[in-house]
């Protein structure tokens, strides 16, 4: 299936720089030449987000089976504060990722474009950062964003140890 | 296969929507996304209509099928037996895919089209081209429908005027009659040449860039776009697709035939019996020995893990039912042992098989691009013989000694073809349309998985 990988490939480098719509959108493309199965993107943080302002690296592995399977996304380890990501791995949680939930007629565009768009709406019942979902739940707003500016600014957050 | 050379000359090489963004029919954006099937985003092949109303490529949605029993697009309940097969949307691709480059062509040089005597279909596309182009291309399905529309009056460059100045008031008229006054001027001479698959005459750039790629995809989608035999043209009219038709008929007339062969295939068309769907089986009430005797019986292989067993049935089922079920000309049950066998070379690795000169033991001592070639049908083939002229060498002194030990008559026949040159082969008469020396090799792999196969029937038996 790897044609359909270069059909992407070839479908993104033309409409990526080109339609503002994807402007959030820094890059989207395979790490390396020779290898289709491993992409790596770059996101900006949606406005009115505390990521604003900050660029979000993700590693994207294909598998062999896509697009039956789904492709499988990470942020990278430690970089993304968000209730539905895993602070030390940089795993996410989005049902899109999921095999049950994965339809082939989505592509990887979609994907980054749904991982951007959780960026702005953390889900709090199915949180993978439990201190962060809480604060969402608890609907304190300021705390929850001012929690993550922190973070992202370079403040400093214990290991496994506080969680 | 996760290594592919040289991506960003493979990327030339595949076909995008908007390959027509930047040209005079922007438009053409739209019709060449719809044709296309959502799971491997290439043209459909061998369309399949859901119960909910959505198209994939017969092989593609029977795959996700296995898996998942919903449909990827809506994700309504779906199940193999719902799905039925679309004969007219079929042709109407297949049409279409003949047709794109020389859409893409048109579409490119509009003001200045060089395709030989074409002055009428000059008219017919440039007016529309110029004001499509010059809108927003916002409103997508609204400009689909009048390229439709305007299609059936394509004839009249003046009702395409008039369409065209819906969207763009004023400054069109002085663009038509420029047009039209352009395209009365004689055509510019140029170089043409024979294409060797469909003997039409093209302009020499054009075939060689990419007139002979279309031509050799048409020729392995369907034999008979190439087989043809110069039928009625006035039943062109009947077919929407060739509705472009009517502007090409009396100027570049080897295009008649290919297209009127969709419409009558179309025509020709019907439910194919004869061949009984392969049903799933079962396989946990099954003995290993059953699971083999089910493999022979359809004549694959039966090396390999259990797993493997499985795995190479129910790819096979998939690619029968698909053929006999969906295609609307089924090609042989050699031809899908074919495609079995290079599915296998890249998706059901065989370690430690002890065959020797098993194919896909074959596959895996050459390099990943080889394999990767041979599996999208675009690999040298003489390169192929040359390079394992002593594996098929030794394959057919197996069959022979096998052949000996007193085999039936066909595999006599089939192993006769193999030890012809490759070279006089192509006096073999199905054959004769395909390209010299593209069908020797072909039949060589499918013979020799054949050879294969049968020895280690009688091996196994």
């Amino acid at each position: 299936m790897s044609q359909r990988l270069a059909k992407e490939y070839r479908a993104l480098s033309k409409t990526l720089d080109k339609d503002p719509e994807y402007a959030h959108i820094v890059r989207l493309c395979p790490v390396s030449e020779e290898n289709l199965r491993k992409w790596e993107s770059l996101i900006t943080g949606p406005p009115d987000t505390p990521y604003f302002g900050h660029e979000f690296a993700l590693q994207i592995e294909v598998p062999e089976a896509y697009p039956i399977e789904p492709p499988k996304m990470q942020f990278q380890p430690r970089c993304m504060p968000h209730c539905n990501v895993d602070f030390d791995s940089g795993r996410i949680c989005l049902s899109v990722l999921e095999t049950a939930h994965w339809t082939p007629a989505w592509d990887l565009l979609h994907v980054v474009q749904a991982v951007w768009l959780l960026l702005s709406s953390p889900e709090p019942d199915s949180p993978l950062d439990v201190d962060l979902a809480c604060l969402v739940r608890a609907r304190d707003l300021s705390a929850h964003n001012s929690l993550i500016a922190y973070y992202l600014n370079g403040g400093s957050r214990g290991d496994m140890a506080g969680r | 296969m996760s290594r592919l050379p040289k991506l960003s000359e493979q990327i030339q090489n595949v076909s995008d929507p908007r390959d027509f963004l930047r040209t005079k029919l922007p438009e053409l954006v739209d019709l060449d996304t719809l044709l296309r099937c959502h799971i491997c985003k290439g043209f459909i092949k061998t369309p399949v209509l859901t119960p909910c109303g959505h198209t994939f490529c017969s092989l593609c949605i029977r795959e996700y099928l296995n898996r998942e029993l919903k449909c990827p697009l809506c994700l309504a309940e779906l199940r193999e037996s719902m799905l039925r097969s679309e004969f007219l949307v079929n042709e109407v691709i297949a049409s279409y895919v003949g047709l794109r480059s020389k859409l893409l062509e048109i579409a490119r040089n509009a003001p200045d089209v060089t395709v030989p005597h074409s002055d009428t279909s000059l008219i017919e596309i440039a007016p529309g081209d110029g004001g499509a182009h010059e809108t927003s291309g916002d409103d997508d399905d609204l400009q689909i429908i009048e390229t439709r529309e305007s299609r059936p009056a394509k004839r009249n460059a003046e009702t395409i005027g008039a369409f065209s100045k819906k969207p763009r008031l004023g400054s069109e008229k002085p663009g038509i009659t420029s047009m039209i006054g352009k395209s009365k001027s004689p055509a510019l001479p140029e170089d043409s040449a024979e294409c060797p698959i469909c003997q039409k005459h093209f302009p020499l750039e054009f075939l060689q860039r990419t007139h002979l790629d279309e031509c050799l995809t048409m020729g392995s989608l369907g034999a008979a776009t190439n087989s043809t035999s110069p039928s009625n043209p006035v039943n062109a009219s009947i077919e929407p697709a060739h509705s472009i038709q009517p502007a090409t008929r009396h100027v570049s007339e080897p295009l008649v035939p290919a297209d009127i062969t969709h419409s009558n295939r179309y025509m020709e068309s019907g439910q194919n019996q004869g061949v009984a769907r392969l049903a799933k089986l079962n396989f946990s009430s099954m003995s290993l020995q059953q699971l083999k005797a089910k493999l022979t019986s359809l004549k694959l292989s039966t090396t390999g893990s259990r797993q493997q067993l499985i795995n190479r049935y129910n790819h096979y089922e998939m690619l029968w039912n698909s053929n006999f079920m969906d295609s609307i000309e089924p090609v042989e049950e050699r031809e899908l042992r074919r495609k079995l066998a290079s599915w296998e070379a890249t998706h059901n690795s065989l370690e430690g098989t002890p065959k020797k000169g098993n194919i896909s033991k074959l596959l895996k001592k050459n390099s990943i691009t080889r394999i990767k070639d041979f599996k999208t049908d675009r690999f040298d083939r003489k390169g192929w013989i040359l390079a394992h002229q002593q594996e098929f060498k030794e394959l057919l002194e197996e069959a022979r000694y096998n052949l000996a030990k007193g085999s039936k008559m066909k595999d006599a026949t089939s192993n006769h073809d193999v030890s012809q040159d490759p070279d006089h082969a192509d006096s073999h008469p199905s054959n004769a349309s395909y390209e010299k020396g593209e069908i020797p090799s072909n039949q060589l792999v499918v013979k020799t998985e054949e050879i294969s196969t049968s020895s280690q029937n009688t091996a196994g038996i």
